[in-house]
């Protein structure tokens, strides 16, 4: 946009006196060398007078007049309709809502991702030669619980799968009742003994 | 009490703040109102569907800005939302009476019958700038539109108002 174009732009609010003093320099100084916005200039100001000095006063007045009567069918309009209440200032409940934001997305997540460091001292990575349980846990099962359930069937062999597979190394005599109690378990969506 | 207060008070339902703001607001949402419509009735209405804005939202009035463009914008809105309802007019008294006008007035009554032709948006950016005397800042934010949107916006409201005064004439 070239300054001519910049400076028309900004005529009518040149007139009307509104510009700030950086504008109302840059508009003068533009105003010295063109003529085509000396003229614009004089139409805007003769636009203005014609809106100013208006013969729609005696209507205004007329309409002003009736403003009684206007504010009563108003009062019959917000009767029973009260103002809307004043929201609550964020700086009082955004604190309270990030918090809660943290509780509602960090921590599922900290709950629902495998984590090694807890079940590291329980690991064992050395051949198992008995049976071995794997199995899936229900979505939401916390940390605590997936625990829980595989320390009282036997020791977890390596991390959970990228699949969230575990695999238990059977501590039980029985395996198969062990998979049917393990199955039953409202936590678990899948179990199976490794072949 | 300062308007701000005022609103203050409405939000809290306070009926005498409405009647005040309403009494002090009437003659200026009506002249900015007889530009846009011929209509008195519709004019009469769109000050109350205003008011009625008011007494709603005057809680969420945050003085962002002032309570002057607040209130005219939600006239503006409301003004807006009752032409499009509307085929456009043109008053015929205006058209009788300039036919038998002394220059001065018949000039006046060129301009108010070319701006009455302009679409409202652009009426309202020329009856808000030359009549109320609003910067384009205010005007943004009464129209809700960036500044160099109602820049633009008046740019061509004033090229349609020079082709309409030159075919008045």
């Amino acid at each position: 946009m070239n300054d001519h174009h910049a400076v028309t732009l900004l005529l009518p609010w040149y007139v009307n006196g509104t510009l700030n003093e950086q504008e109302m320099a840059s508009v003068e100084a533009h105003l010295l060398g063109c003529a085509d916005c000396r003229e614009a200039v004089a139409t805007d100001v003769e636009e203005a007078r014609h809106l100013s000095t208006t013969t729609d006063e005696a209507r205004v007045e007329a309409l002003t007049a009736r403003r009684a009567a206007g504010f009563e069918a108003l009062r019959g309009q917000i009767r029973g309709n009260p103002p809307r209440r004043r929201p609550v200032a964020p700086t009082r409940w955004l604190p309270a809502l990030a918090a809660l934001l943290v509780i509602g997305a960090v921590l599922p997540a900290a709950w629902l991702t495998p984590r090694p460091a807890v079940y590291e001292l329980r690991t064992s990575h050395l051949a198992h030669e008995g049976p071995v349980l794997q199995l899936v846990f229900r979505d939401g099962t916390s940390a605590e619980d997936i625990d829980l359930l595989i320390r009282t069937s036997g020791t977890l062999i390596g991390p959970p799968s990228s699949g969230g597979v575990y695999r238990v190394a059977l501590a039980s005599d029985d395996p198969q009742a062990l998979l049917e109690r393990i199955r039953a378990h409202p936590l678990v969506r899948w179990a199976e003994i490794e072949l | 009490m300062t308007e701000a207060e005022l609103l203050d008070a409405v939000a809290g339902a306070d009926e005498g703040a409405l009647r005040e703001l309403y009494d002090r607001y009437y003659p200026r949402l009506a002249r900015f109102l007889v530009r846009m419509t011929t209509d008195d009735e519709l004019v009469a209405e769109i000050v109350n569907d205003t008011f009625l804005v008011v007494w709603q939202k005057a809680a969420g009035f945050r003085g962002d800005a002032s309570p002057s463009t607040w209130i005219i914008g939600i006239c503006y809105r409301k003004a807006l939302k009752a032409l499009a309802r509307l085929p456009p007019t043109v008053s015929l008294d205006e058209a009788e009476t300039a036919a038998t006008a002394p220059d001065a007035l018949e000039a006046k009554l060129g301009m108010r019958r070319a701006i009455a032709r302009l679409s409202p948006r652009h009426r309202a950016v020329v009856i808000l700038t030359y009549q109320f005397g609003y910067s384009y800042r205010e005007i943004g934010e009464i129209v809700h539109c960036p500044e160099n949107t109602v820049k633009t916006r008046m740019h061509h409201a004033r090229k349609a108002l020079k082709k309409l005064l030159e075919a008045e004439s």
